[in-house]
């Protein structure tokens, strides 16, 4: 089923979605920890790229490690950090968890519909 | 499919974990409010860190403000010394209600990204009911 490139993207886009799901919420549990310094993920464009460009030689790269397969990293966008080092921002952390419900939600839509299609190619339905 | 999955129950414990260091930092500013006119009271404080297994929050101890009390003179105090003067209660109300206000706020904020966890995972099943 997975070999269907469409499945196979939308795996990757839920994946990448959560992964930076979790990461968003230990930003958000880690507000007001003196020192902390706030991380996203890689945009999927970019993990994206890499993932197709391995694909074809190897078959495991994009699904390898779970959703940490992409390193998380220090952004320098996340503005001036508070006199006690912590650099999160509840709202843009807030609007990024929504960014990626959001995501998640349409990888779940595609991949449902994908389905739906090839049930219908089987005639059931 | 798992793959998709692994990573909820994670995210819940990490904002469980913010949403109970935020509950007991609003504790601890209960605490110092209550004893904002005790004689002699130092303020409370509570130690946040990362939780480096799960990526939440830890809360360490509670540390007492180190800051010297404040002399208030009233030579008619029962506590007052020689000159008249005793040691009051370290707390200052406008700081312990503003911790109050970010505590709050942080808490929602995990409660919200909770929330936004069990839409995702319910998203997931919906594939499965189909």
């Amino acid at each position: 089923m997975s070999d269907l490139a469409i499945l196979k993207l939308a795996e990757g886009l839920a994946r990448h979605a959560s992964g930076r799901h979790t990461l968003v919420a230990q930003n958000i549990a880690n507000a007001d920890t003196p020192g902390y310094r706030a991380r996203d993920l890689p945009p999927f464009e970019a993990v994206l790229n890499d993932a197709y460009a391995a694909r074809a030689t190897r078959q495991t790269h994009f699904n390898a490690g779970g959703a940490h397969a992409y390193e998380p990293r220090r952004d320098t966008a996340f503005g001036a950090a508070s006199p006690n080092g912590n650099d999160v921002s509840l709202p843009e952390q807030l609007a990024r968890a929504t960014d990626a419900m959001a995501t998640q939600d349409k990888a779940m839509t595609i991949y449902g519909k994908t389905l739906d299609i090839l049930r219908l190619g089987l005639g059931r339905r | 499919m798992d793959r998709f999955s692994q990573t909820t129950p994670r995210t819940m414990e990490i904002a469980t974990s913010g949403m109970e260091a935020q509950s007991r930092r609003l504790r601890i500013i209960s605490e110092n409010i209550a004893n904002a006119d005790t004689p002699g009271f130092r303020r409370k404080m509570l130690e946040f860190d990362v939780n480096a297994a799960s990526g939440g929050v830890a809360v360490g101890g509670v540390t007492l403000d180190p800051a010297d009390l404040p002399k208030i003179h009233d030579p008619s105090h029962p506590m007052a010394d020689a000159e008249g003067y005793y040691e009051g209660s370290s707390v200052e109300l406008a700081i312990e209600v503003a911790d109050a206000r970010e505590a709050q706020r942080s808490y929602e904020a995990n409660l919200r990204i909770f929330d936004q966890t069990r839409r995702m995972s319910s998203a997931l099943l919906d594939l499965l009911k189909r």
